[in-house]
């Protein structure tokens, strides 16, 4: 895995950052998502397309130890975000200049983390917008359409 | 060359105008909304009392271009049909969701199961058609909600933004009260109601992003689920349930009922998240804007269909900009509504 390139699954993932915290939320399957530790760092260089290792070995640079549980915890944290759909391979295309190694120096490593919310489907059987049963643009089936 | 979509929308129309030549003319009601234009064309009696009661609240808007218009008619009362879709109706009583093929994202289209009922709103002109088959048996959320979703879709291209939260507030400006069901925000903005706060919202309300954000009042109505109806008896004693659903609210029409306490509007101060904390007492505390994220966004986006990241930045930004609380509820409720007016003096302003 630690080579793969990923990328956001746009357009049903949004996010917002804020300091110490991303909010990711799948609009497809209504679950959302807290991201930590260092994943405020991690998850913009996982979008540009840096790979787990570039990602790993950029935290080890920076000087995060050690560099065997730093890059377990990069891959442990990217199987996690591939299992939620909140990101998708790449396909085939150049690789991104890898992440700067001489950035801020990490002090203490936090591994980033993922904590989920499946809380959602409850709360459209308890207090659903109720005209949204049924909504967009039907396929019209030959056999019975008309124009 | 016209889509099948477009020719459809142009047969409503053609069926609105015999349904109206039907019930004697059409009859024009404009409303003014969030400084927008809003006009109802009914033909025909019978939807105007389950679609304006919630929007009583709202000026009349005078004459000139309507920024929505919907046209209206009940099928029974005119004895107009709705033209044959050009698509298969969803078969079965169950909910379901179904996707706008590529190209079509330029229409809204709203039907429930049972082929009792029709909207479908293009967005670009902003007109709109709503067909049902007989108004009186819409159900109750209707009337305290109706056409929430077109409301929404209309909304985005406004720079408006339809969110899952109430307001209350004060002179000062209003709390945006945000959380999933049961967490405590209607029970907060009815108390609030009930308390003599200025009134907007008890779940839906439209933000109208900028310096000073403001939260719009859509719907004037307040809904009680029956098990709630003991905790408020002011309000239970007002309550109306025109056609029962399952989904168990009465409504209160607040402009009819506390029309001196709907605002048309208030500027925010703060987002609220208020939750049942089971203690005597009411209290409150600062929390991160990622957190009041957390309670606002998820419920908007996941209820709100075709939502997208233009919410989400929205309500980031409003995060960001106005302090953030908890707020536990405690078990004393007629402490509440002073709690959010003390929440909303520590604000400064």
């Amino acid at each position: 895995m630690t080579s793969r390139r990923f990328r956001l699954n746009e357009p049903d993932v949004t996010f917002e950052t804020f300091e110490g915290e991303v909010l990711v939320i799948h609009l497809g399957c209504g679950n959302y998502y807290s991201l930590r530790g260092t994943a405020p760092l991690v998850w913009p260089w996982l979008a540009a397309g840096y790979s787990a290792a570039e990602i790993g070995a950029t935290l080890v640079a920076r000087g995060a130890e050690p560099a065997e549980e730093i890059r377990a915890a990069v891959d442990d944290f990217v199987a996690k975000l591939i299992e939620e759909k909140l990101l998708v391979e790449r396909a085939e295309e150049p690789a991104p200049a890898p992440p700067d190694p001489a950035g801020p120096r990490i002090a203490a490593f936090a591994p980033p983390s993922l904590e989920s919310y499946r809380d959602m489907q409850d709360l459209l059987l308890l207090d659903p917008i109720h005209e949204v049963d049924v909504t967009g643009w039907p396929a019209r089936p030959p056999e019975t359409g008309r124009t | 060359m016209a889509s099948p979509i477009d020719t459809y929308f142009a047969r409503l129309e053609t069926a609105f105008s015999r349904a109206a030549q039907r019930a004697g003319g059409p009859r024009t009601v404009g409303l003014a909304l969030a400084g927008r234009t809003i006009r109802f064309v009914f033909a025909g009696a019978a939807l105007p009392p389950v679609l304006l009661p919630a929007l009583a609240h709202l000026p009349e808007a005078g004459g000139g271009a309507a920024d929505l218009e919907i046209l209206c008619w009940d099928g029974q009362e005119t004895g107009e049909p709705l033209p044959e879709p050009p698509w298969r109706w969803p078969e079965g009583a169950e909910p379901v969701r179904v996707a706008l093929p590529a190209g079509e994202e330029r229409h809204q289209l709203l039907v429930t199961p049972g082929r009792d009922t029709l909207a479908l709103f293009a967005v670009e002109t902003g007109r709109a058609v709503l067909w049902t088959a007989e108004a009186r048996r819409l159900p109750t959320h209707w009337h305290g909600s109706p056409l929430v979703t077109l409301f929404h879709g209309w909304s985005r291209r406004h720079d408006l933004h339809l969110l899952h939260a109430g307001c209350v507030g004060t002179e000062r400006g209003g709390v945006l009260l945000a959380g999933r069901g049961g967490s405590g925000k209607s029970t907060t903005a009815l108390l609030g109601l009930t308390a003599g706060l200025r009134y907007v919202s008890d779940d839906y309300c439209l933000l109208a992003p900028g310096a000073e954000p403001r939260a719009h009042c859509l719907f004037s109505t307040g809904k009680l689920h029956r098990d709630h109806l003991p905790r408020f008896p002011t309000l239970a004693a007002c309550a109306v349930d025109p056609q029962p659903d399952e989904f168990e609210k009465k409504v209160v029409f607040a402009a009819r009922h506390f029309p001196d306490a709907v605002a048309l509007d208030l500027p925010l101060r703060a987002v609220v998240l208020p939750r049942v904390a089971g203690r005597p007492e009411t209290a409150w505390a600062r929390i991160s804007p990622a957190e009041a994220l957390r309670g606002l966004a998820p419920s908007t986006l996941f209820q709100l269909p075709a939502d997208d990241a233009r919410g989400l930045r929205a309500m980031a930004g409003l995060v960001r900009q106005l302090p953030c609380f908890r707020l536990d509820l405690g078990l004393r409720l007629e402490a509440i509504a002073p709690a959010v007016v003390a929440l909303l003096a520590e604000t400064g302003t």
